[in-house]
C-alpha cells in the first residue's frame, strides 16, 4: 500500500496571551491511498486542527506534511489553492452551501475554480447529484432542502472534481442518527468506487466503525492507531438501492469521460 | 475562474441585494450626471462667449489710435507728436507679423434716391489691401476691384431711406435704382435746428454713387457702418469742399491728412499680443479682441473648473457609497469567501470578483448618468434657455442681436471622460474592499455565521 499522506513530527502551537496551547503535539502517521481514515477524539482534542493542517487551511508550527509526496507546508497561498483544486475535496459540518446558488451550481463551484466550461461542469454536477440521490433537486436552493439533503449536496460538491482526498469535518454533526448513517455510507461508497481517500473527523465512535483506520487523538497527541479489518458486517444496512444504482451508472460515465 | 464565470457570479451577487445595489448605482448616476451637466453648462457658456466675440469682428485685427492724454493739474490735453498719417501706416506695415495696415478715415454722407434720404457713416479704408482684412460676407454685390476702386459697401442695416417731409419709408432697390450722395448735412431737410437753410446749405448737387454691395452678417463693426476706398472718398470730398467757404475748406484739407485710426491685420492669431506690445512701445494706443478673448478664456476655464468641481464632489460621495456597499457585502459574504477559498478559489479571483462588482456599479451608474444628462441637456436647451439664458448665456449678446447658442453642450469627449471617470471610481472604490476580501482567512471565515 502506498502512503498518500505522510505526517512527520507535526506540531501546531497557539499563543493566546501568555498561554501556549499545543493543539497538535509532535504527531507522526501515514494514511494509505483509498483508505477511510477517522480522526477520533473529544472536543478540544486537536482533531479538527490536525485536519485543517492536513488540508493546508492552517499553517503548521513544526514538522512536515507530504501529500502525494508534495510538501504542502512549503506551499504559498496560490500553490495551496491550486493544490486544493486538484487533489482535495471538503465536506463541512454546517454544509457551507452558498445560499444564492442552486444545488447544481453549488456542486459545480469547485469546477468553476478549475476553469471548466459551463456545459461540462453542469453535466458532471448533474450526474454527481443523481449519484447522491438528489436528481430531482437540482434547481433547489439550500434553504428549500432538509439538512440531510443539504449535506448530500455538500458531498456531491466534495467529490465532483474527482479529488484524491476528501476531508470531512464532523459531516454528520448536524444530522439525526438515521441520516448520519446514510451520509457516512454514501461518502464511503463513493470513495471506494474511485479508490479515493477519506479523512473523517468525528467525536462519535459509532461513525468511526465505518473507517478502515482509526486514529484516536487526545490532547493533541495520538493515543492509538487502529486498523479495522472486518468492514463487511456494516454493509448490510446499505443506502437506498436506487441512489446506489444511480451512482454506479454515473461513475461508469465519469470514468469513460475521463 | 473564467471571465464569463466571474461575470455571472458578480452579476448574481449584485442582484442578490437589488435595493442596495440600485441605491448605490443611483449615487453614481447622480455623480456622473452632475459632472456632465455642470461641464456641459460651462462649455455652453464659453461657446456663447466665443460666438459673441466672433461677432464683434475678426480676432486678428488691431485698431491703432493716438492716446488721448491730459495734464492732470490743468485738465488740458497734452499735445502728442504722434500723428496717424501715411508715414505712420508705412512704419506699422513694416513691423514683423503684420500682414497689412490701412488708414481709417471716416465721413458722414447722405444718400439720395428720389424723395428718399439715407444717412451713411462711411469708414474709408485702403481697398487695395482689403483682402488681407477678415471681412464678412456680402449679401449682394462684390468688393470693388483693384482696377476700379469706386463703390461703397453698405453695412448690414444701412440703406433705409426715409422721406424727409413726412418721414415715411421709401423703398429703394439698392442694386438697381439710381442713388446719389452729398456731404451737405442739411440737404433735403425742411428744418435744420432753426437755422436758415438757404444760408447754410452748400451749393453741391448730389452726385451719383455706386452701391457695390452690402454685408450679409451683422457684427459690431459693420452693422451700421459702410466701407469705401480711402482715395475714392477723399476724391469725392475734395470735390465737395471746393464749394465750401475758404476757412472751412482749409480745416477740411488738414482733416484729410490725419486719420482717425489705423487698422492692422496680423498674420497669425498668436502674434496679435506681440504686435500689440510693439505698437504700445511706439506710443500708440491699441484695441483688439485679443484681450477680451484672453479674459474670456480665463473666466471660462475658472468657471468650468468650479462647475466640474461641484460635479466631482458628488461623484466622490458616490465613490464612498460604492466602497460602503462593497464592505457591507464582504461582511455578509465572509463565510462564502471562506468556503470559496477552501474549495480552491484563487485569491486573485476573489479580488477580481469584488473589483468586477464595484466596477459594474460604476459602469451602470455611468451609463444611466450619461443617458440622464442627455435628457436633461435636451430639456434645458429646449425649455430652459429662456429661464437660464439671461443668467448663464451671458445676457444674449452685447448689442441688439440675440446670440443663438445652446445653454448646455455635451461634446463626445465629455461622454467618454464621464464613462472613464465612473468606471475608475467604481474600480478605485472597490480596491480597498477587494483587498480586505482577499485578506480574510479561510478558517476564521468558515466559523462566522
Amino acid at each position: 500500500m502506498e502512503a498518500i499522506i505522510q505526517v512527520k513530527n507535526l506540531t501546531k502551537i497557539y499563543r493566546m496571551g501568555d498561554e501556549v496551547i499545543r493543539a497538535v503535539d509532535d504527531v507522526s502517521f501515514d494514511i494509505n491511498k483509498g483508505e477511510v481514515c477517522c480522526l477520533l477524539g473529544s472536543s478540544g482534542s486537536g482533531k479538527s486542527t490536525l485536519l485543517n493542517l492536513l488540508a493546508g487551511i492552517e499553517r503548521r508550527t513544526k514538522g512536515e506534511i507530504l501529500i502525494e509526496g508534495k510538501p504542502i507546508h512549503k506551499m504559498n497561498e496560490k500553490q495551496l489553492a491550486k493544490f486544493r483544486q486538484k487533489y482535495l475535496g471538503f465536506v463541512f459540518q454546517s454544509y457551507n452551501l452558498i445560499g444564492s446558488m442552486t444545488a447544481l451550481e453549488n456542486v459545480a463551484l469547485p469546477l468553476v475554480f478549475k476553469r471548466i466550461s459551463k456545459k461540462a461542469r453542469d453535466k458532471r454536477s448533474a450526474s454527481m447529484l443523481k449519484a447522491v440521490g438528489l436528481g430531482n433537486r437540482m434547481k433547489h436552493k439550500p434553504k428549500e432542502m432538509s439538512g440531510g439533503q443539504q449535506q448530500r449536496v455538500g458531498i456531491a460538491r466534495a467529490f465532483v472534481a474527482k479529488p484524491d482526498i476528501v476531508f470531512a469535518d464532523e459531516p454528520t454533526g448536524n444530522l439525526d442518527s438515521k441520516t448520519t448513517k446514510e451520509v457516512i455510507k454514501l461518502i464511503r461508497d463513493i470513495a471506494r468506487e474511485n479508490n479515493q481517500t477519506i479523512i473523517l473527523v468525528t467525536h462519535d465512535s459509532e461513525i468511526a466503525k465505518y473507517a478502515d483506520r482509526i486514529i484516536r487523538i487526545f490532547d493533541g497527541k495520538i493515543q492509538s492507531i487502529e486498523v479495522v479489518k472486518n468492514e463487511e458486517d456494516l454493509n448490510n444496512e446499505s443506502v437506498s438501492e436506487n441512489s446506489k444504482e444511480n451512482f454506479d451508472n454515473v461513475t461508469d460515465r465519469i470514468s469513460i469521460a475521463n | 475562474m473564467k471571465i464569463i464565470d466571474l461575470f455571472s457570479m458578480g452579476i448574481r451577487n449584485l442582484t442578490r441585494r437589488k435595493a442596495r445595489t440600485s441605491l448605490t448605482i443611483i449615487g453614481v448616476v447622480i455623480g456622473t450626471f452632475s459632472i456632465i451637466i455642470m461641464m456641459s453648462l460651462g462649455i455652453g457658456m464659453s461657446e456663447t462667449y466665443t460666438k459673441q466675440i466672433m461677432q464683434m469682428g475678426s480676432l486678428t485685427q488691431i485698431e491703432v489710435m493716438v492716446p488721448y492724454n491730459w495734464d492732470e493739474s490743468t485738465g488740458k490735453p497734452v499735445e502728442t507728436t504722434l500723428k496717424l498719417n501715411d508715414e505712420a501706416v508705412t512704419s506699422i506695415k513694416a513691423l514683423a507679423g503684420v500682414k497689412a495696415a490701412s488708414p481709417v478715415w471716416s465721413r458722414q454722407l447722405k444718400l439720395v434716391s428720389g424723395k428718399g434720404i439715407c444717412w451713411l457713416y462711411v469708414q474709408a479704408l485702403d481697398f487695395s489691401v482689403i483682402a488681407d482684412f477678415d471681412m464678412p460676407d456680402l449679401k449682394f454685390g462684390e468688393w470693388p476691384s483693384r482696377e476700379n476702386l469706386e463703390g461703397v459697401i453698405l453695412g448690414q442695416w444701412d440703406g433705409y431711406f426715409n422721406n424727409t417731409k413726412n418721414y415715411e419709408q421709401v423703398i429703394v432697390d439698392l442694386e438697381n435704382d439710381p442713388i446719389k450722395y452729398t456731404f451737405d448735412p442739411s440737404y433735403g431737410e425742411e428744418n435744420w435746428g432753426g437755422q436758415d437753410l438757404d444760408k447754410i446749405s452748400i451749393d453741391f448737387k448730389p452726385q451719383p454713387i455706386v452701391i457695390a454691395g452690402q454685408f450679409a452678417e451683422s457684427s459690431k463693426e459693420n452693422s451700421y457702418s459702410s466701407y469705401m476706398d480711402i482715395e475714392v472718398l477723399k476724391g469725392m470730398y475734395r470735390e465737395y469742399i471746393k464749394k465750401l467757404p475758404l476757412a472751412d475748406r482749409k480745416i477740411a484739407e488738414t482733416e484729410m491728412q490725419t486719420y482717425s485710426s489705423i487698422k492692422v491685420s496680423v498674420k497669425k492669431l498668436k502674434d496679435v499680443a506681440k504686435v500689440e506690445d510693439k505698437l504700445n512701445d511706439m506710443g500708440y494706443q491699441t484695441y483688439s479682441l485679443n484681450d477680451m478673448v484672453k479674459e474670456m478664456e480665463k473666466t471660462s476655464n475658472t468657471l468650468q473648473l468650479i462647475l466640474g468641481g461641484i460635479g466631482a464632489v458628488s461623484l466622490l460621495v458616490s465613490a464612498i457609497g460604492i466602497a460602503n456597499t462593497m464592505i457591507m457585502s464582504i461582511y455578509e459574504r465572509t463565510k462564502e469567501i471562506g468556503v470559496m477559498k477552501v474549495l480552491g478559489c484563487l485569491v486573485t479571483d476573489i479580488r477580481k470578483l469584488f473589483l468586477f462588482e464595484s466596477t459594474l456599479i460604476g459602469l451602470f451608474g455611468g451609463i444611466f448618468g450619461i443617458i440622464m444628462s442627455y435628457i436633461a441637456s435636451f430639456l434645458v436647451n429646449k425649455y430652459g434657455a429662456d429661464l437660464l439664458g439671461g443668467v448663464i448665456g451671458g445676457g444674449g449678446g452685447y448689442y441688439g442681436e440675440q446670440v443663438t447658442s445652446k445653454v448646455s453642450i455635451i461634446p463626445f469627449w465629455l461622454v467618454l471622460v464621464a464613462l472613464v471617470f465612473s468606471l475608475a471610481v467604481g474600480m478605485l472604490s472597490g480596491y480597498y474592499p477587494a483587498r480586505r476580501a482577499t485578506k480574510i482567512r479561510a478558517l476564521e471565515a468558515l466559523k462566522t455565521e
